[in-house]
């Protein structure tokens, strides 16, 4: 027998509105908003544009405190995407945007469309993509494995189809993202400052017009010649672009902003499926008409597609929008009026025409074959009104939508209590290393070294001689095991499914002859003709130090942006502006919440001391599975610019040069073992306190780097990351296929202090040809930085038998482990 | 004395049609035109091409086989008459797969043995005695050329005749798993050649790498034609006499 459920109607909405992702109090505020009870249409447009991707509900009150303005800054957030100016009349528009939730779901496609949206986010501002970056987080198990290996295809295949190179980024494992990926995409986009296009609908002079609504409820019909124009003639039609509207992605939107239960595979219906040969022609496309100036403002669809695309274009404009769904290009037959309006199908443009160009954009999208159709109008209404079959399916105030989504003051965990909580963080990864190498086919990841080397390194780390001398051929031993962690192994295996040299102006990237502490493009021959004189270049850099941030997300964040920063100023760049991607937990979570509101500030504080406005944006809450959010990750994508491409100073340094350790004299206040990598694997914990940034001295770094440029005296630069000093030793030993001998003044230094991780200053190799080791001290001191000569990276072969079977064994570990991933 | 015509396709999909115009254009003085449709065809496209170059990319999105839906297309028509009249054709990554596809290269080009898409910089070894317009001439180096692949389907399958084709390229380790190693090769005739690298992303010293010039360094002394002062080219030749001398 069934039992039979009586629900009122009221209930019945209610479960209606929790589909579309809207809370019971959000139901109720829209039904206040309105004066009556919405339709089906009406609940998912708001649920849609009231999720956390489209609203920024819990986020936006602390993302009004960034710092977004420089002179040197076109257009900050609030756009498509940021524009800074790096040339005379040369735009650089760039935006960072996350994909997580469906690259879990379905990691091909899940990460091909993150590419994709983040491509147009570029492109439809009139900018022509240049370079492609990315920030990736796994965790740990054969699922991870299977996502690692999916998700990399599916970036690399769209990305090389367009035809922009990827070029750097950053991929990290942690057991903290087991079940919560993290996909972040970048792009960036040269664009003429005087063709610079923005999502609008109405011509900058047009007057505003008092908006009066148009008195229309959903179910009215809609009569030709009536009082109310809604698609009048003589205004700015709404012309559609692109890809034709099928079922994928619908509820995307509601999805991205909600945490995993375990019926999360029932979403995968909800993925969108890329077709880069679409985007690629929709790019050349979207690009001629904005160069033929045939259009007032374009916007691509997104999350949840039409609905945002035209509601936030109506919002930015100040005036209403009229579309009839029926005249939306459809790949499907009976498509429902709320499944157009959720749609998430790739590769779809809409855009705003005067009546007079109307036709020229409708050939133009022809003779690339590219579908199109005029399905609206710009009209006086104020409102977002969408007819299905003449009848009004949808008549929202655009307000209601935008200004007056609702905006949560989620309350913050007390700071002290934070700290006190998170004074030590543990390593929490199961899955060791295997001691020898594993049969069979079934892949995983492995993030925590072999109980037996971890157990000789600890002993090592705690014997009474604290001195480097006494230790390093033990020490040497355990490196292999080292370099087979996934965090600390090569990334071939990775960037070599991305194509990074298209379009010939990658200068260091992924997989290139030439290697620099950030990757480095020059500006494109198209847009430096611009310019008389040098041809600049553009130092890029991406991703985030989540285990410092866990610990205290103030000045972890300050440190972790800084880290970037200091990536761009060894290439001899100076860092410009940046891009952020805030992923985390829960926003309900009181802890979370003390997450999101210090890491801000703490990127804020870069941004303001050292003059880098974040000029665009994304958030990602809810990346937690249960009640365990994500390790705080507010991924960071970082712009520099440098004068003179030429100028661009190499990474590694040549074999048997005096590498010279450059860092602040006050090194032990702020950089930490505690804080590094080594004591996350060797004591599988990290601890605080973090150290506030010193930006003093870290000026007068990124100042002595730029005059050892300027005079031509230096070869090498790059700035130290994971694993302190040796872990970057041994990574840039690794890359020369080298190893590396300490020099007699450095054996003083402690293991501690070569392992700690903060800021940690910067590895220079000098010019032969300057004879400047004594212009080098004295520039230190000029700068107040200290000064150490630490050794050489010297050929294999000139190394004792043990030492070079040791680094074989390390260069072996380094190449091969994530090889067997992609196979 | 008038340039000679050097023309340049670009399919729905291509995606290396700026890096090659400029890697003709900076080096070489020659009267550079991109050809993009039938119409470009009978409108801007010269008389008579001394050079053609299909780019690499994705023409048509990859769809059915890399290549098969270009070597349909119009243009290839008029690509095969001229290569009959002896233009120098060179058809690089995708270019290739469509070379092949239409016929005028013999073998095939399928998935990588590794089944993944494959960017890096590898080294190829230059077959001696092939008379081509491309063949780099080697008498000041190793004979080895390190250039950058970037492909999916890299895999050349063997043609059914070896008297088909000739080998120009061999790559020094078969990451790709071609048939005999190769990378590149021409027809019997020598003025048709296909190779997976990409030379004109390897064609200048602040990229670090220069070894795409010993391609057109051939071309040009093949075809007479001028170098542009002051190009990558022209002080490559300087700095590579000196070393000879």
């Amino acid at each position: 027998m069934t039992s039979t459920k009586i629900t009122t109607e009221q209930e019945q909405w209610l479960g209606i509105a929790k589909g579309f992702g809207l809370s019971t109090e959000e139901f109720n505020r829209l039904k206040e908003c309105l004066s009556r009870a919405p339709s089906l249409e009406e609940v998912a447009v708001a649920g849609a544009l009231w999720s956390e991707h489209c609203s920024y509900k819990s986020s936006r009150v602390h993302l009004a405190r960034f710092h977004t303005q420089e002179p040197w800054v076109l257009q900050g957030p609030g756009e498509n995407a940021g524009i800074i100016e790096v040339a005379p009349g040369v735009g650089l528009a760039f935006k960072m945007e996350s994909h997580n939730h469906p690259s879990y779901i379905e990691p091909y496609q899940g990460a091909a469309t993150g590419v994709g949206g983040i491509l147009r986010d570029v492109f439809c501002m009139g900018a022509r993509p240049v370079a492609n970056m990315n920030c990736l987080r796994y965790g740990e198990g054969e699922y991870n494995a299977h996502l690692l290996k999916y998700t990399v295809r599916g970036i690399g295949d769209y990305g090389n189809s367009v035809g922009v190179p990827t070029v750097g980024g950053q991929t990290k494992f942690h057991s903290g993202y087991s079940k919560n990926i993290l996909i972040n995409a970048f792009t960036a986009g040269l664009v003429q400052t005087d063709a610079i296009f923005r999502g609008k609908l109405n011509n900058d002079n047009t007057q505003p017009v008092t908006q009066k609504s148009s008195g229309l409820c959903p179910g009215d019909t809609v009569v030709p010649n009536s009082a109310v124009e809604l698609f009048p003639k003589a205004a700015n039609q709404i012309i559609y672009f692109g890809s034709a509207t099928g079922r994928d992605g619908v509820h995307g939107a509601t999805m991205s902003s909600d945490a995993f239960d375990d019926s999360s595979a029932a979403l995968k219906p909800t993925v969108q499926v890329g077709d880069p040969f679409a985007e690629k022609k929709l790019l050349e496309v979207t690009l001629e008409l904005l160069e033929k100036k045939l259009c007032i403002g374009l916007q691509d669809m997104g999350a949840a597609g039409l609905t945002s695309s035209g509601v936030e274009m109506a919002g930015r404009s100040g005036c209403g929008v009229a579309l009839n769904l029926n005249a939306i290009p459809a790949r499907t037959a009976r498509l429902k009026p709320y499944e157009y309006l959720l749609s998430e199908s790739q590769e779809r443009m809409l855009c705003a025409v005067t009546p007079e160009n109307v036709q020229a954009v409708l050939d133009l999208c022809r003779t690339h074959g590219v579908a199109c159709a005029v399905i609206g109008a710009v009209n006086n209404t104020g409102e977002f009104i969408c007819t299905h079959n003449d009848l009004v399916v949808c008549a929202l105030p655009v307000d209601v939508l935008t200004e007056n989504a609702p905006k949560y003051h989620w309350p913050l965990q007390d700071r002290a209590d934070y700290l006190n909580d998170h004074q030590k963080i543990t390593n929490e990864a199961k899955n060791f290393l295997p001691v020898e190498k594993p049969s069979g086919n079934k892949k995983s990841v492995c993030l925590g070294l072999p109980d037996s080397t971890r157990a000789k390194l600890a002993q090592i780390f705690e014997s009474n001689s604290e001195l480097l001398k006494t230790h390093w051929s033990e020490l040497l031993s355990h490196f292999a095991d080292w370099c087979a962690l996934p965090s600390q192994t090569s990334k071939d295996p990775l960037t070599s499914h991305y194509c990074s040299t298209v379009q010939s102006n990658t200068i260091a990237g992924c997989q290139t002859p030439r290697t620099a502490s950030a990757a480095v493009i020059r500006l494109d021959e198209a847009f430096a003709g611009l310019n008389h004189g040098t041809v600049p270049g553009i130092a890029l850099s991406a991703g985030c130090q989540e285990r410092w941030i866990e610990i205290d997300p103030l000045h972890g964040a300050s440190q972790s942006t800084l880290l970037l920063a200091r990536k761009i100023a060894a290439t001899g760049a100076q860092p410009k502006a940046m891009t952020d991607c805030l992923n985390f937990g829960s926003p309900r979570q009181p802890a979370v919440m003390r997450q999101i509101s210090d890491a801000i500030d703490g990127i804020n504080a870069v941004a303001k001391q050292m003059k880098i406005p974040i000029v665009s944006g994304n958030v990602s809450l809810n990346n937690q599975t249960g009640s365990t959010p994500i390790p705080p990750t507010p991924m960071v994508g970082m712009v520099g610019l440098m004068q003179n491409h030429e100028q661009c100073i190499e990474e590694l340094p040549a074999l048997n040069s005096k590498l010279w350790w450059i860092r602040s004299n006050n090194f032990h206040k702020n950089a930490r073992f505690e804080l590094s990598e080594w004591a996350w694997q060797i004591f599988r914990s990290n601890s605080g306190p973090l150290p506030a940034p010193d930006f003093e001295h870290e000026t007068a770094l990124w100042n002595a780097i730029y005059e050892l440029r300027d005079t031509d005296c230096i070869a090498s630069c790059s700035a130290i990351g994971n694993g302190g000093l040796l872990g970057t030793l041994i990574n840039h030993a690794n890359r020369l296929h080298a190893g590396f001998e300490w020099s007699l003044e450095a054996e003083p230094l402690s293991l501690h202090e070569i392992c700690s991780e903060g800021q940690a200053g910067m590895l220079i190799t000098l010019k032969s040809n300057s004879n400047t080791d004594d212009n080098l001290a004295s520039l230190i001191q000029k700068y107040d930085l200290s000064l150490t000569h630490i050794g050489k990276m010297a050929p294999i072969d000139s190394l004792s038998e043990q030492q070079r079977q040791y680094w074989q064994k390390t260069h072996t570990a380094y190449t091969t482990t994530l090889t067997p991933f992609f196979e | 004395m008038t340039k000679q015509n050097a023309v340049i396709l670009q399919f729905p999909g291509t995606n290396c049609d700026q890096d090659t115009v400029r890697w003709l254009a900076r080096n070489l003085e020659l009267n550079v035109v991109l050809v993009r449709s039938s119409e470009d065809l009978e409108n801007i496209a010269p008389a008579k091409a001394s050079v053609i170059v299909l780019p690499g990319g994705f023409s048509f999105g990859d769809y059915l086989r890399a290549g098969a839906l270009a070597a349909r297309s119009p243009l290839m028509n008029w690509v095969k008459n001229e290569a009959r009249q002896g233009a120098a054709v060179l058809g690089i990554c995708n270019g290739f797969q469509i070379l092949c596809e239409a016929g005028l290269l013999p073998g095939a080009l399928t998935h990588n043995i590794t089944q993944q898409h494959v960017h890096q910089f590898v080294t190829v070894h230059v077959e001696a005695n092939v008379n081509s317009p491309w063949s780099p001439d080697l008498k000041h180096s190793s004979r080895l050329l390190t250039l950058p692949i970037s492909c999916g389907m890299g895999n050349f399958l063997s043609p059914r005749k070896r008297d088909e084709y000739k080998v120009l390229f061999r790559y020094t380790h078969n990451l790709l798993g071609s048939f005999e190693s190769i990378a590149g090769v021409s027809n019997p005739e020598g003025n048709v050649v296909g190779m997976m690298p990409h030379p004109e992303r390897a064609s200048d010293p602040v990229l670090g790498a220069t070894d795409g010039l010993f391609i057109l360094d051939a071309l040009a002394r093949q075809l007479n034609l001028d170098v542009r002062r002051g190009g990558p080219l022209d002080i490559w030749r300087t700095i590579t006499s000196g070393k000879a001398s």
